[in-house]
C-alpha cells in the first residue's frame, strides 16, 4: 500500500503550497518518489563543487573573464603565482574557450602573458571544465585520466598540453619575477 | 525570458525570508562568507535540476558553476561603481530569477547536446559508479524507472516537475518564474503528474507482459 504523503515532509519552500496533484491520493506515492529522486540528485553533488564555485567566482576571475569576453586582450604578469595563473586558465576554460588561443609567451622571467579574446562562447564543454579544475589543484592524475578518456573531445589534447606548458613555464619564472610591475591591465 | 538580473519591481506576494534579504545584501557588499552561504543554499538545488535533465554529474556541475558566475557578476555589479553600490535590494525576485537563469542554461545545454549528438554514457545514468557510502539517498530501481519515465514527458511538463521536486521551489515562485497564473500552473502540475503516472503504469504493464517475474517486489505507483 502506498504511503500517504505527509505535507510536512515536503521541502521548506514548498510545504505551504501543495498543488491539487500533490493532494490527490492516487498520486501521493508518485509525489513521494519524486521527492526522493530530487533529494537523491541534490545529495549526489560532489563535496568539492561548492568550494569550486566559490573559488571560480572570485572577483579577480570574474573581472578577467568579463574582460576576456568583452574587451579583447588583457595581460597578466608571468611573475604572479602559478595559482593565480591557473585560476585564470580555469576561468577561461570554464568560459568555454580553448586555452590554445590564449597563451602566448611564457618563457622569460617577468614576461607578460597575452590573453586573447575568445574564439567562441559556445565551445563550452564539461571536459574542459574538469581539466581546468584539475589544473587548479595540480591534480595531474585527473588530467591524465581525462587525457586518456576516449570519450572526450580532441580539444582536451590542446588544453592539456597548454595547461602543462603553463604550469611548467610558470614554475620556472614565478620565483625570479616575484614583483612584477606589469603595466595597465595586469592582474 | 531574460536572465539579465532580478528586477526590483513590486513584490507579487512571495514570502521573503529576512535572512535571504540580508544575505544577498551582504554578498553584494563583498562578504565572502555570505557568498559561500548563498552557494550552499542554492547550488545543490540547481545541480539537481541539471542532473535530472542530463543524467551526467560533470554537465550538472558545469551548469551550476555557470549559473553562480552569473549570480556573482550580478551581485558584484551592484557593488562596483553603481549608484546603489553594496545595496542590492531583494524584493522577492531573487529565487525566480536564479532558477530562470538555471533553466535557460539547461535549455542551452540541451540544444547544444542535440547538435553534438554525443552518445549517452550508460554509466552516468546507472548511479553504480559512485563509491559506497557517498550517497545518503540510495537510488533504487524504482527511482531509475521514474527517471526513465520523466524522459518521456514533454519539455514543459518535465520542467514544472523538476522545478518543484528537484529545485524545491514553491508554486508561487514557479508561477513568477514562468510568468503564469497560479491556477494554470497548479493545473499543469497536476496534469504532468497524471501523465507521468500513466507512463510508469504503461511501462510497468509492458514489462510484466514480457517478463511476469521481473517486477516482483517492486512498488508500482
Amino acid at each position: 500500500m502506498e504511503r500517504p504523503m505527509n505535507p510536512t515532509s515536503m521541502n521548506p519552500a514548498a510545504r505551504h503550497d501543495l498543488s491539487p496533484g500533490e493532494l490527490d491520493p492516487e498520486l501521493s506515492g508518485l509525489v513521494a518518489q519524486l521527492e526522493r529522486l530530487g533529494a537523491a540528485d541534490r545529495a549526489s553533488a560532489s563535496a568539492a563543487m561548492e568550494a569550486l564555485i566559490v573559488e571560480r567566482s572570485a572577483p579577480e576571475l570574474l573581472a578577467a573573464h568579463d574582460h576576456a569576453l568583452d574587451q579583447g586582450p588583457i595581460v597578466i604578469s608571468a611573475g604572479r603565482s602559478t595559482r593565480v595563473a591557473l585560476r585564470l586558465a580555469a576561468a577561461i576554460a570554464f568560459a568555454g574557450v580553448s586555452l590554445s588561443v590564449y597563451l602566448a609567451s611564457l618563457s622569460a622571467p617577468g614576461q607578460q602573458v597575452a590573453v586573447a579574446p575568445p574564439v567562441s562562447e559556445t565551445a563550452s564543454h564539461s571536459p574542459a571544465t574538469h581539466l581546468a579544475s584539475a589544473a587548479m589543484v595540480r591534480d595531474w592524475a585527473a588530467i591524465s585520466s581525462l587525457y586518456e578518456d576516449n570519450s572526450i573531445s580532441s580539444d582536451i589534447d590542446i588544453l592539456s598540453a597548454e595547461v602543462s606548458r603553463l604550469h611548467s613555464s610558470l614554475d620556472e619564472t614565478a620565483d625570479s619575477a616575484a614583483s612584477s610591475g606589469a603595466a595597465g591591465g595586469a592582474l | 525570458m531574460s536572465d539579465h538580473g532580478p528586477d526590483n519591481g513590486p513584490d507579487r506576494g512571495v514570502l521573503q525570508s529576512p535572512d535571504l534579504t540580508a544575505l544577498l545584501r551582504a554578498a553584494s557588499g563583498g562578504s565572502e562568507a555570505a557568498w559561500r552561504q548563498l552557494v550552499g543554499l542554492y547550488s545543490r538545488r540547481i545541480y539537481a535540476l541539471a542532473k535530472s535533465r542530463f543524467g551526467k554529474a560533470d554537465v550538472a556541475e558545469e551548469i551550476t558553476q555557470s549559473v553562480f558566475v552569473t549570480v556573482a557578476a550580478k551581485l558584484g555589479a551592484s557593488n562596483a561603481g553603481a549608484p546603489d553600490s553594496g545595496k542590492y535590494t531583494e524584493s522577492g525576485k531573487f529565487e525566480p530569477w536564479l532558477f530562470r537563469v538555471a533553466m535557460n542554461r539547461i535549455r542551452d545545454e540541451a540544444r547544444r547536446a542535440r547538435h553534438r549528438a554525443i552518445p549517452t554514457d550508460p554509466a552516468s545514468l546507472s548511479f553504480q559508479a559512485r563509491p559506497a557510502g557517498t550517497d545518503p539517498a540510495p537510488i533504487t530501481a524504482e527511482l531509475d524507472s521514474l527517471r526513465a519515465a520523466m524522459e518521456e514527458l514533454s519539455e514543459s511538463d518535465r520542467e514544472i516537475i523538476e522545478l518543484r521536486h528537484h529545485g524545491q521551489m514553491s508554486f508561487k515562485q514557479i508561477a513568477d518564474m514562468l510568468d503564469e497564473p497560479m491556477g494554470t500552473l497548479l493545473a499543469r502540475h497536476h496534469r504532468a503528474l497524471r501523465k507521468l503516472k500513466d507512463i510508469i503504469t504503461r511501462a510497468t504493464a509492458d514489462q510484466t507482459v514480457v517478463s511476469p517475474g521481473a517486477l516482483r517486489g517492486r512498488e508500482v505507483v
